[in-house]
């Protein structure tokens, strides 16, 4: 039998240990409200899908037909991310309990590999669910479209494996340097057929280009892995199509499950490091309640210290320093984001029609998305800071001056990574914005406010996982973003009114309305940074709480 | 002759270009507790992982009651307890489902009086309902050992034993390994702690830059590098002092 007992008995006990927590957690009166929280959120989120396919309401033709000609194309994409995003630590990752408990134990690789497989079915189940209920309007039945859902999913899983496991004979450097390097080929190979099939098309968006690509030998032949799992979701008809599909996804699985087994690599050891590497983060995460980010490349970058200025200055200069050392992928990001909006530059005034209306709105929302969720992404502030908070509160500075040093390293990371963007979209996708110069103090106050809200709600609510990403982390952060959203709403709101109402009143001179608007939000930041500053002084370490994960 | 519980033969172990271990040899016989004691980066917890069969070697046999431990690995495991320097458990299990589990692993008949036995002496006995995350570090630690014990192995390694135990738990722990040797089990212990190596091995191995430097009874380590009376403390110093060239790549 590929999987003992004891194996088995082990996953049962996991999963009877999951539904203990939960029992649990809703035992207090705060899981009870978490988790009502969580509930309505998922039921207000989830039930116009729910109605949709109780009533049994046909989705739009175009939905489906978009399915059937891009999804393939999109399962590659996500499969390149999946195995170019370190594949050994993907597919092989083991709990460290796993590692101590089950690799010196008398147990054969190919029976270790069944159980990691065995592991990931029923949280498999429990996403699809969640993810077909959610795409449904891509195919014409829910059942056809949880079945796809399902099936790519564990396709997505096994392929990155049996990568993850071929590579084991190499070393891992140049594994995972042959991985980026077969992807950026893929990759430049869809960029480079598209635009070419794409010229001839007037006006043509990237949308368009991609179809016209999608139907050379090339791009069929590159979508081909995908696409009985595109089909089975965008099916017509349950029977005979998604049934059919469904039949030639199963089977494509069951050759990479026959595949990873046989490959029988020594992948023991890589799978330790892979889970040691990832034990490693989840610490950090149960400690920064954030992402981690690698340093590695930018260690060697200085910076002169400034002035003390009332303890600001040091304080600044260690965040400047941990921000520019991990910005490694903040950068990669703004790179491609600038290459992006270079291309309607590139392709002319006439050719670039398309590209500049299918990117119009992009630029804006990027930049919006780069506000609210990089000081998070960073955690240059009191939330990266809430292991050290002993030392923070020992230091002789003012709550002020602390609290205001916190702030301004991930408003101005974001700000300085955000003009550029907002300069070439300007240009680039002619927003014709003549004052934009005008608007940038009104950018960094808003970054500024952003900053100080995260940092003020963190301070009266520092909650963190205890073990892992549990529900009630999940639930608190959902509903603190949720607050925020509500108050950031608000408090920006009243500033661009002011804006507006300042521009009615003086219609000839425009510059007014940046300014009064920057000077408004400037003010609403410093009430809500010396809101910090109390809410710091205040915080006390051994009162933190860990909830309940 | 009889066969050697461990028998470590020629084994190397390569990092990229960088050597952690190089052709290490030694036998550990039942009954023996042999001390394996080393500056950082010696290869002490190198070579324990890759005796345990995490790790493969780059070249070189372990065997472990005559079974190979890369060829082999099942039927060497089965022989084999390995508790790391911070044992890692199932957060969300209860320290009585850790030993039901070990028990089905090892196929371990009876293991309910045998697992309330280890309980009661490591006194975990009321725990036994807490989950992992619950415990302290050293009740953790005493989690671990019992798993370890649970099945009876026939070689048992530990590295860094007493990280986080209180005084009866390295009391009970010291004992339990006397007794287990005693059973005839092979011991392997890596730790910093020379007076607990001194006051419990039989054996000691010195490695040095991933190279064995000594390996034989404490008496013949003083012979070799001290005078008859120094502790554990004054042979390792000597015998690092002049410690051979790094290995080369």
């Amino acid at each position: 039998m590929p999987l003992p007992a004891s194996l088995i008995l082990l996953i049962g006990l996991r999963l009877r240990a999951t539904w203990r927590r939960v029992a649990r957690s809703l035992r207090t009166p705060k899981g009870i409200a978490f988790a009502v929280g969580m509930s309505t959120m998922l039921v207000l989120w989830l039930s116009p899908a729910i109605v949709a396919i109780a009533t049994g309401a046909k989705p739009p033709a175009i939905r489906i037909e978009l399915m059937r000609q891009f999804g393939p194309l999109a399962i590659l994409g996500m499969l390149m991310l999946s195995v170019i995003n370190s594949p050994t630590e993907r597919a092989l990752a083991f709990l460290q309990a796993e590692v101590d408990f089950l690799f010196p134990a008398p147990f054969s690789r190919s029976q270790l590999l069944f159980y990691k497989l065995a592991q990931r079915v029923v949280p498999l189940l429990g996403v699809s669910v969640l993810l077909s209920i959610w795409m449904r309007t891509l195919g014409s039945s829910w059942i056809a479209v949880w079945c796809g859902v399902l099936l790519t999913l564990w396709f997505l899983h096994l392929a990155t494996l049996c990568v993850a496991l071929a590579g084991q004979r190499l070393q891992r450097v140049r594994f995972a340097r042959t991985c980026r390097f077969v992807v950026l080929l893929i990759l430049m190979a869809i960029v480079a057929g598209a635009w070419w099939v794409g010229r001839s098309i007037p006006e043509a968006t990237p949308l368009e280009m991609l179809k016209a690509f999608a139907a050379t030998p090339l791009g069929t032949m590159l979508a081909l892995p995908g696409l009985a799992f595109a089909r089975t979701i965008g099916a017509e008809t349950l029977w005979p199509e998604a049934l059919l599909w469904a039949a030639a996804a199963l089977g494509i699985n069951l050759a990479l499950l026959t595949l990873a087994v046989r490959l029988d690599a020594p992948w023991l050891e890589a799978g330790a490091e892979s889970s040691r590497k990832l034990a490693q983060r989840l610490e950090e995460f149960k400690k920064t309640g954030g992402m981690t980010t690698s340093v590695g490349r930018f260690a060697g970058m200085r910076l002169p210290m400034p002035p003390r200025w009332r303890g600001v200055g040091p304080l600044l200069w260690r965040q400047a320093i941990t921000g520019i050392r991990r910005g490694a992928r903040g950068l990669v990001f703004v790179g491609v984001m600038l290459v992006i909006l270079s291309v309607p530059l590139l392709l002319g005034e006439s050719e670039g029609v398309g590209w500049r209306n299918a990117f119009r709105p992009m630029g804006g929302i990027a930049l919006f998305y780069m506000s609210l969720f990089l000081p998070q992404i960073l955690r240059l502030d009191f939330r990266g800071d809430v292991d050290r908070m002993d030392v923070l509160k020992s230091l002789p500075a003012s709550p002020r001056a602390i609290s205001l040093a916190q702030v301004l390293v991930p408003t101005i990371l974001v700000t300085v990574a955000q003009v550029p963007i907002l300069f070439l979209a300007n240009q680039s996708l002619q927003w014709n914005l003549a004052l934009l110069p005008f608007w940038l103090p009104a950018l960094f106050f808003a970054n500024m406010l952003i900053a100080a809200l995260d940092n003020a709600f963190f301070l009266t609510w520092p909650t963190r996982p205890a073990t892992g990403v549990g529900m009630q982390f999940v639930s608190a952060q959902v509903l603190a973003q949720a607050l925020k959203m509500m108050a950031l709403g608000v408090l920006v709101g009243l500033a661009f009114a002011a804006g507006v109402l300042v521009l009615l009143m003086t219609p000839n001179l425009p510059w007014i309305q940046p300014l009064v608007t920057a000077g408004i939000l400037a003010t609403e930041s410093a009430l809500v940074l010396a809101s910090v500053a109390k809410l710091f002084a205040r915080f006390d370490p051994s009162m933190e709480q860990v909830a309940d994960a | 002759m009889t066969t050697p519980i461990l028998d470590v033969t020629d084994y190397t172990k390569l990092y990229d270009n960088v050597v952690a271990v190089q052709r290490l040899s030694f036998r550990v016989e039942a009954g023996q507790v042999v001390g394996l004691i080393g500056p950082n980066g010696a290869g002490k917890t190198t070579t324990m992982r890759a005796v345990a069969g995490i790790i493969p070697p780059t070249s070189g046999s372990l065997r472990i009651g005559g079974h190979d431990v890369t060829t082999d690995s099942i039927s060497a495991k089965r022989l084999l307890s390995y508790i790391p320097d911070d044992p890692k458990l199932f957060d969300t299990l209860t320290v009585s489902e850790h030993l039901r589990f070990t028990a089905a692993v090892y196929e371990v008949a009876n293991w309910k009086a045998k697992a309330d036995e280890l309980l009661e002496r490591f006194e975990l006995a009321p725990k036994r309902d807490a989950l992992a995350q619950e415990l302290s570090r050293g009740m953790r630690q005493k989690l671990a050992i019992c798993c370890a014990y649970l099945h009876d192995p026939s070689l048992i390694m530990f590295d860094e034993p007493l990280t986080g135990l209180d005084p009866h738990g390295i009391r009970t722990l010291k004992q339990s390994i006397r007794d287990y040797a005693a059973r005839g089990a092979a011991i392997l212990i890596s730790s910093h702690l020379l007076a607990l190596v001194e006051d419990l091995t039989t054996h000691i191995l010195i490695l040095h830059r991933g190279s064995r430097i000594f390996f034989g009874s404490l008496a013949e380590a003083r012979a070799n590098f001290a005078t008859g009376d120094s502790t554990l403390e004054e042979v390792f110093f000597l015998a690092t002092a002049n410690p051979p060239p790094p290995p080369p790549p």
